[in-house]
């Protein structure tokens, strides 16, 4: 056991079940060959790109937002009306759908970045309607209730990528290197200033915390994630229209991040696996099984209020070496009896 | 512990018999919760009247029809992930779904793919069977009805001098448009073509205009409530001329708000209640007495659509490519919406029921 306690070996064996993870990941559709367990699994990795994305405003700043599938929207639209009408790469478009949802959102937290609880709520909320109606009504560009057909499926190296198996991969990759981003942004001096700002915002403020270009910066940032993955969904499905894009999405979205826990990197992914392949595996429900899976809901939330995985933070990495048992000195002890009992008050 | 217990016996009553090797097997993708639940319900109601009619006499070629029916929510993340599961079980042999055109059309894409027939009762996007080949419409869309009413107004009653009254959104632009351009094709003059916003409540101005042309015929390609309420002031003004409108006409509710301002009006229905053809008449008597209500458009559409799958798989074998093509060539089936053919994009020819108001109820025109 000694070598793996060599300072070269430590960082390997700290990654180790990470690797694995990720090498499991990677063999899956060559382990499943049934397509429609695979279309579960990029359905999965949609919803992680989404709540991750969300988790960053809602999680890690502490603002609720309740318009994300606005975004998600505009990222979709943006993407296959710019691949459709200019003949682009659809890796153009994914940019485009990105920067769009980002553009859209910054115009956005101009004027409502300074709304503080249930007003910035609503606000959002009012911003995916009218979002949402834009896709409806402005027929010329988004050819309103008929929605787009026909949009192109992404080529890589002349090879068309349409099989469920390409898509997985294109999720998987698209999910690691933006978890991984994540998790190197909210352990950034950025990040902690977002944490700072969730926990108090005077606190935070006084400690020379920019607030609310610091919040728009999340804000935006969140978009363009959830822009990503709408120009993925327009490019996977191939048809999007309005509906996709209202208010219930933003409360499926909002709501497996709730399940999974807030505030940390695995919860999104826990929640969206969990939610994802109940709603698939309660179809022997037939009629009920919406009824069944607002039961788990229900009874999670009950019981777990922060969600399944929230209320602290993970590492992605083990601990190694095992932590030796430190013996902190003993004299606090003393003064214990010194002081009175309600020290903790 | 004992939760997953008590959750897997339920799951064990749910499911469904065991399942039979020989048996043909129908998918059907439709909204069983969610939104779109009561069309959904309507559905499952009429698929499994089809299911039972036709094990009632001897099933498919002897063999037992079974449904595997899954609910979509009209979601088409949840469509997709239905018709990859039908596409990847081989007992699959076809498919009836979904009710909404969003759902239909993601879904569409892997029928299509996967050589596996879908046959939406319901969505009407005009784009729809251009999906492919294995892509097929039971309804109607609103340019098919269109063209069938002006073929029954300038043809068949010899109006020669039409005016037509529309609500200006896709449904009645659409509608109105196809109907004054095959009216004039067949040598009718179309006289005025007024508009309206929809939510005007008010349509003196546009019937002035149109009693000045002096019509012989009127044309409404709008909702129930918008020809109640124009009949209704047509009839206050003294214009006295036929009417006639499509398949949105064609409810109780407008004989009740209108009273005798629609007598004499005509439409075409997509499912009429007082059909007297014996398979729509069956239909009508059969699906009351099992569900205690009376059907609904999207339930016999819905009916008609695993009549024709059962149909073609008699005629075809159990075979996916077979079966497409088997519908492709289904001619003069006689279903509860009107005798079928599908067009070379597959989408239904039909006939319509031709019904007019008269004693102050919807029953069949004479002509």
């Amino acid at each position: 056991m000694r070598i793996l306690e060599h300072p070269l070996i430590v960082p390997c064996v700290r990654r180790a079940p990470l690797a694995l993870g990720l090498a499991a990941l990677a063999a899956m559709p060559q382990i499943i060959h049934d397509a429609y367990v695979l279309r579960i699994l990029v359905l999965v990795g949609i919803y992680v790109l989404l709540t991750s994305s969300l988790n960053l405003v809602n999680g890690y700043t502490g603002l609720f937002s309740l318009g994300h599938a606005a975004f998600y929207g505009v990222g979709a639209y943006t993407s296959a009306i710019l691949v459709m009408r200019t003949g682009w790469s659809v890796w153009v478009g994914m940019i485009a759908g990105a920067l769009g949802a980002a553009v859209v959102a910054w115009l956005i937290a101009k004027p409502t970045m300074k709304l503080k609880g249930v007003y910035l709520t609503l606000t959002t909320l009012g911003l995916n309607i009218i979002i949402m109606l834009v896709f409806l009504n402005w027929v010329d560009l988004t050819k309103g209730p008929l929605g787009i057909a026909g949009i192109p499926v992404p080529t890589l190296f002349g090879r068309r990528l349409s099989a469920p198996a390409d898509y997985y991969y294109l999720i998987l990759v698209v999910d690691v290197l933006v978890v991984f981003a994540l998790s190197r942004l909210v352990n950034s001096r950025f990040g902690r200033a977002l944490k700072a700002i969730r926990e108090d915002e005077r606190a935070a403020h006084a400690c020379g915390i920019p607030l609310i270009h610091f919040k728009t910066v999340a804000f935006v940032l969140s978009a363009a994630l959830a822009g990503l993955a709408g120009s993925f969904y327009a490019h996977y499905m191939r048809y999007i229209s309005p509906e996709a894009f209202s208010y219930p999405e933003t409360f499926n979205i909002v709501t497996i991040l709730a399940f999974g826990g807030p505030g940390n990197l695995i919860g999104p992914i826990v929640g969206s696996v969990i939610l994802i392949s109940a709603t698939e595996a309660f179809r022997v429900f037939a009629a009920y099984r919406m009824i069944i899976f607002g039961t788990v809901l229900v009874g999670t939330m009950l019981l777990r209020r922060e969600g399944l995985l929230g209320g602290r933070e993970y590492s992605f990495l083990i601990t190694w070496p095992p932590r030796k048992k430190v013996d902190y000195g003993k004299g606090d002890r003393f003064l214990d009896a010194a002081q009175p009992p309600e020290r903790g008050a | 512990m004992r939760m997953i217990a008590a959750l897997a016996t339920l799951a064990a009553l749910v499911v469904s018999p065991a399942l039979a090797a020989s048996d043909v097997y129908i998918g059907v993708s439709a909204p069983l919760t969610g939104d779109n639940a009561e069309y959904g319900n309507y559905f499952k109601t009429a698929a499994l009247l089809a299911q039972k009619t036709i094990n009632d006499r001897g099933g498919i070629k002897g063999q037992k029809l079974q449904l595997l029916i899954e609910d979509s929510k009209a979601d088409p993340k949840e469509a997709i992930l239905i018709a990859q599961k039908f596409v990847s079980d081989p007992r699959v042999l076809a498919v009836v779904g979904d009710f909404n055109s969003s759902a239909s059309m993601a879904a569409a894409e892997i029928y299509n793919d996967g050589g596996l027939v879908q046959i939406s009762p319901t969505a009407s996007h005009p784009d729809f069977t251009k999906k492919g080949e294995y892509i097929f419409r039971a309804g109607t869309t609103q340019s098919m009805e269109g063209a069938f009413l002006a073929r029954w107004a300038v043809r068949d009653l010899g109006h020669k001098k039409i005016g037509t009254i529309y609500v200006n959104n896709d449904w009645g632009l659409v509608a109105n448009k196809v109907f004054a351009e095959t009216a004039k094709q067949l040598g009718a003059d179309v006289v005025n073509q007024e508009s309206f916003i929809p939510g005007d409540k008010d349509f003196t101005a546009i019937v002035t205009k149109i009693m000045d042309a002096k019509p012989d015929m009127v044309f409404l390609a709008v909702q129930w409530a918008d020809a109640a309420l124009i009949a209704t002031q047509m009839k206050s003004l003294g214009l006295k001329t036929d009417l006639m409108g499509p398949g949105s006409l064609s409810t109780e509710n407008l004989v009740k708000n209108a009273g005798d301002a629609v007598e004499g009006i005509r439409a075409n229905a997509i499912y009429f209640a007082g059909d007297t053809r014996s398979v729509s008449a069956d239909y009508t008597k059969a699906y009351a007495a099992t569900y205690g209500r009376p059907p609904h458009d999207h339930s016999a559409l819905t009916y008609d659509a695993v009549m024709l799958l059962a149909n073609a798989i008699e005629r075809g074998g159990v075979d996916r490519k077979a079966i497409r093509d088997a519908l492709a060539a289904t001619d003069g089936f006689e279903g509860v919406t009107g005798k079928f053919r599908f067009d070379a994009d597959r989408n239904p020819v039909k006939d319509f029921s031709k019904i007019m108001v008269k004693n102050g109820k919807w029953q069949m025109a004479d002509k």
